[in-house]
């Protein structure tokens, strides 16, 4: 594997705050164990297995108040803590969610293609606070050259004795394994995440029991995201009140903001939590505004799942409570931003055949009511909207929320709540049909 | 075809089907393996057909229905031969919105071919729309055979094809390099041998 791969857009060496995710995606060779470690890679895990017990690793990222980066944005420490006490003899593993899908996410496969030495370090500092046997990465399928560049790093950390047995000499026994998936978004909810991991359908399975207690082969497992993980090196590395002074106080740290749709500069850029909407989407260090001058209709703050918000939201900022206030979520901070010349029926159709696309079958109200509101859509985008079909649409939206295995049913019903209440008169009768409507699937 | 009860011959060199076993006691039960197996057989045969799936089930120590259960769910997976060149057009929402529709229009002007969301099979190529890929800061993107272009414009897509069509390796569309090194389905990775902590004997009950 070589040819130097670059970040999009070019990162600016000097964005104006502190940085601690992209700081070495720039570099020639950065996915290369020898460039990673020339540049602080590993370092952290070297002192921690040295310096640190298991409990304090986990004390301090609890400390931090690091929040998970893969949709949730539940506390990482706290979920360390519910894994098994020690004595517990099982083995026990960290599942790591590689599967990163959710429309407008681009970023974990920028840290996995650019710094696999990070994600390692940080699964490696979370194995270690956990006393995990192995963590066993899951990559969506779709990611080949990610994979390629992941399965190579994992191969020269064996070979530097940073993963495998008595890493550093410190006595502790870890390894790391990669499974590439085959295409399907489910994948990325953590228990169906575990049945792909263990070679079946992606069928999420009912909580209780959780992973903590009963996960990867019936064994205690933690999952964590990727993103997730890159921030543990820094914050052993750098202390809780340091990672605590960026960010919020509710929402600390750094974030990878990807933004996407109708920007100047679309791209990933890392950003304390907390900075606006507006910042991001017109800022000129950041998205650059919208092309042309024209005006913005509406702007997605977190993935597909976070639905639509009017242009009144780009004062918002970008925190987990501040967006949940406005019914939508930080999710995985991916902005999508639509101009004036989108249409909103389309977007909310093209989201929303997603769902159905992607629904496992397993739920009635998921598996039905996607593919019913699809069709709904599909209607209304053609000009034929019915008087009764935004109360079918809330009812349906209604009876899919809170009734499933998992939550893919409700993200699909919440981006259609959320425009019918922001963009209500689209999705009206009177509509003039639009030529797309009619596209093959 | 075979069988449930007749024999079924390895899909894969043997040397591949060492390398399966050693992968195998990394993980507390052998269908750990079954995913990325799949890829691994529909790379060498073309595709997944029953043969493959027989095999693999038997390989795994399960039975074959359960293999095209597990085959028939993920999106990857050909039961059916492809063409030389699989594209893969992402039609979810920010492709969508930096024009996929100019893309999809400037395959159909190559290749004759409008792609939906089944793959259509014109030529040498076989074309569909599919879900988020991931690259949604660099849309509108296709990928083929495992490669991603992105950031397209009409005309780079148009290059693309060309060069496809007449047999050149098509050069990067963004500033990174994009080409698969190594390429499939070559890529064995090391073994990490005597530095693995850890063997699962699928005999005992837990690993030694």
């Amino acid at each position: 594997m070589s040819g130097k791969t670059y970040s999009w857009p070019p990162r600016d060496p000097h964005p104006g705050h502190e940085t601690y995710l992209f700081d070495r995606i720039a570099l020639e060779g950065s996915h290369t164990l020898q460039v990673a470690r020339e540049h602080g890679a590993w370092a952290t895990l070297a002192m921690a297995l040295k310096e640190m017990k298991p409990e304090e690793v986990t004390a301090v990222v609890k400390d931090s108040g690091l929040r998970g980066r893969g949709g949730a944005g539940f506390p990482c420490g706290l979920k360390w803590t519910f894994m098994p006490r020690f004595d517990d003899p099982r083995p026990r593993f960290l599942a790591v969610n590689a599967d990163e899908s959710e429309p407008g996410t681009c970023k974990d496969r920028i840290l996995i293609r650019e710094d696999p030495h990070l994600l390692l370090e940080g699964t490696l500092l979370a194995c270690y606070a956990m006393q995990c046997r192995a963590a066993y990465v899951f990559i969506r399928g779709e990611y080949v050259n990610e994979a390629l560049v992941l399965q190579e790093a994992i191969g020269e950390a064996y070979a530097a004795g940073l993963i495998g047995r008595d890493i550093l000499g410190s006595g502790f026994s870890c390894d790391v394994h990669l499974t590439r998936g085959a295409g399907a978004y489910i994948c990325g909810e953590e228990t169906a995440l575990m049945e792909a991991q263990e070679g079946k359908r992606g069928h999420p399975r009912p909580k209780p029991p959780f992973p903590a207690q009963n996960g990867l082969w019936g064994r205690p497992t933690t999952v964590n995201n990727v993103e997730t993980l890159c921030n543990v090196p820094a914050i052993v590395g750098r202390g809780a009140a340091w990672y605590r002074g960026l960010g919020t106080q509710a929402s600390a740290g750094n974030v990878l903001v990807g933004i996407s749709g109708h920007v100047e500069r679309p791209g990933v850029y890392e950003v304390p939590l907390g900075m606006t909407l507006r910042e991001l989407v017109m800022g000129e260090a950041y998205g650059g505004g919208i092309p042309g001058g024209r005006a913005l209709q509406a702007i997605v703050p977190g993935g597909s799942s976070a639905g639509f918000l009017p242009p009144e939201a780009l004062d918002v900022p970008l925190t987990h409570d501040d967006l949940k206030a406005q019914g939508s979520m930080l999710g995985t901070a991916s902005i999508i931003v639509l101009d004036e010349t989108a249409d909103l029926v389309r977007a909310t159709r093209v989201v929303t055949e997603f769902y159905a696309d992607e629904s496992c079958g397993q739920c009635s109200q998921c598996r039905e009511g996607t593919a019913w509101l699809a069709e709904i859509l599909r209607r209304i985008e053609g000009g034929e909207a019915e008087p009764d079909d935004i109360p079918t649409m809330l009812e349906l939206c209604e009876q899919m929320k809170g009734k499933t295995i998992c939550v893919l049913s409700d993200a699909c019903a919440w981006p259609i709540e959320l425009a019918i209440k922001h963009f209500r008169p689209a999705f009206e009768p009177g509509r003039a049909a639009t030529a797309a409507a009619g596209e093959a699937r | 075809m075979s069988d449930n009860g007749k024999d079924v011959r390895s899909p894969l060199p043997d040397e591949r089907v060492r390398w399966w076993e050693e992968r195998c006691t990394h993980f507390p039960e052998r269908r750990a393996v079954l995913l990325p197996l799949l890829h691994d057989i529909q790379d060498h045969a073309g595709c997944l057909d029953r043969d493959g799936m027989t095999w693999a089930a038997r390989f795994v120590g399960i039975s074959p229905v359960e293999v095209y259960g597990v085959a028939t769910f993920y999106w990857m997976y050909d039961l059916e031969p492809r063409p030389r060149f699989k594209l893969s057009v992402c039609h979810n929402i920010s492709c969508d919105l930096r024009g996929k529709d100019a893309i999809l229009d400037v395959i159909e002007e190559e290749l004759g071919i409008r792609p939906g969301h089944h793959p259509h099979t014109e030529g040498e190529f076989c074309v569909r729309t599919v879900e988020c890929m991931g690259a949604c800061s660099t849309a509108p993107m296709m990928e083929v055979n495992g490669r991603y272009f992105e950031a397209l414009t009409p005309d780079k897509a148009r290059a693309v094809l060309r060069d496809l069509k007449d047999g050149r390796e098509p050069a990067s569309t963004t500033p990174w390099d994009t080409e698969l090194r190594p390429a499939l389905p070559a890529a064995l990775p090391t073994h990490p041998g005597e530095r693995l902590a850890w063997r699962w004997d699928h005999a005992a009950e837990e690993g030694r």
